[in-house]
């Protein structure tokens, strides 16, 4: 038999040959010295292979690979619970307060309701003094527009017909120029 | 029925618990796996979730006459590839002739070279070993960490990848020849 191959140094070392073939090879090597070399060393290399360092994955990987496929969804009844939690332990505080405070529940609350009751009282007063005070605000200004009017009335009717038209074309002149002001005014900056 | 077939059944019956169990028993290895590949620890526990993601969301798929294991690192192994694709590395094509600077099979062994096993201790050898494993051809690199890393057989490489049986025996010598040869120059 000739000297090995590598690849059938490999089959050899992981016993993957018939036995007839293990056989010619362990021949071989028993009058081969470069061969015995060669075996021993891919041996070696072979052993380091199947025993090579391994890595670690961080602690907590399957819980991050889940919280990832299945993301966290919050559900109406932990809302529920949060509140019913939150009441019961206002209730807790309060208890507690009285206990040891040894007040009177039922006297705290009376006296809170009249407290209660005399605010709504003074906010009533104040709600009615204001309506009457606008209403009368009401009443004055209609008689002073009632005022106006009649006073106007006997004007026109003094100045005559030709004041009117003369009073009228001026309103209309100083309507029309204050029209054109404002908007020239607006304008200013603009290009046109 | 296997305990991976169980373990699938009740996940797709929406046992949560069931799939984090499958998570616990696979992490390591498809940890390693991926780890030995892509070189960066941060990037390898992203792929690992990736994966795991994957199989969850395809699972319903799995056909229980085969192995969940082999299911597994084959789509870890698809998963690989992309990102070799996307990062433009050669996958090193199986119909490719060896490259130059490798050894072919062919030929035979003794050589006068001080030998690897007179220069390193066995812990020593393991570390070198590892930093070479990133310097040969990545398709070599994955044979060989499936086999070496992962204990697949030869026959469920060949089903991992696709290859015959004998294609992957001959490419995971070719793996540790082209190692034994960079240790050696190294030397």
């Amino acid at each position: 038999m000739n000297c090995l191959y590598p690849d059938q140094i490999y089959l050899y070392l992981e016993k993957q040959l018939s036995p007839s073939e293990i056989k010619k090879i362990e021949i071989h090597l028993a009058s081969c010295s470069k061969c015995q070399e060669a075996v021993a060393e891919r041996k070696i290399l072979q052993e380091a292979c199947q025993s090579l360092p391994l890595l670690e994955t961080p602690r907590g990987f399957s819980s991050q690979v889940m919280a990832r496929i299945f993301p966290a969804k919050t559900k109406p009844w932990l809302w529920l619970t949060a509140t019913t939690t939150g009441f019961l332990f206002l209730i807790l505080i309060f208890t507690l307060y009285f206990i040891f405070t040894e007040k009177n529940l039922v006297s705290l609350l009376t006296n809170s309701a009249h407290v209660g009751l005399d605010v709504l009282k003074k906010t009533s007063l104040f709600l009615i003094k204001s309506a009457k005070l606008a209403l009368l605000l009401g009443k004055i200004s209609i008689q002073f527009i009632i005022f106006l009017i009649n006073s106007l009335t006997r004007f026109m009717k003094i100045i005559g017909p030709e004041g009117q038209l003369i009073l009228f074309l001026l309103a209309f002149i100083l309507f029309t120029s204050l029209y054109l002001g404002i908007k020239k005014k607006l304008l200013t900056g603009e290009k046109a | 029925m296997n305990e991976d077939n169980k373990l699938i059944e009740r996940t797709l019956r929406g046992e949560k618990r069931a799939f984090e169990m499958i998570i616990q028993k696979y992490q390591q290895p498809l940890f390693n796996y991926i780890g030995r590949l892509v070189g960066q620890r941060e990037l390898a526990l992203d792929f690992t979730q990736e994966v795991f993601i994957k199989t969850y969301a395809s699972l319903s798929s799995f056909n229980p006459r085969y192995k969940f294991r082999t299911w597994l690192f084959k789509i870890a192994s698809n998963l690989i590839i992309d990102y070799w694709r996307k990062k433009k590395i050669k996958a090193f094509s199986l119909d490719l002739p060896l490259e130059s600077g490798q050894r072919p099979m062919a030929g035979e062994v003794p050589d006068r070279e001080p030998s690897i096993a007179k220069k390193f201790e066995l812990a020593q050898l393991r570390e070198r070993i590892l930093t070479t494993l990133e310097k040969i051809p990545p398709l070599l690199r994955e044979l060989f960490v499936l086999r070496h890393v992962n204990d697949f057989t030869y026959e469920e490489i060949a089903e991992i990848k696709n290859l015959p049986v004998g294609t992957v025996k001959n490419k995971v010598f070719q793996a540790k020849e082209l190692i034994r040869q960079l240790l050696r120059e190294r030397i």
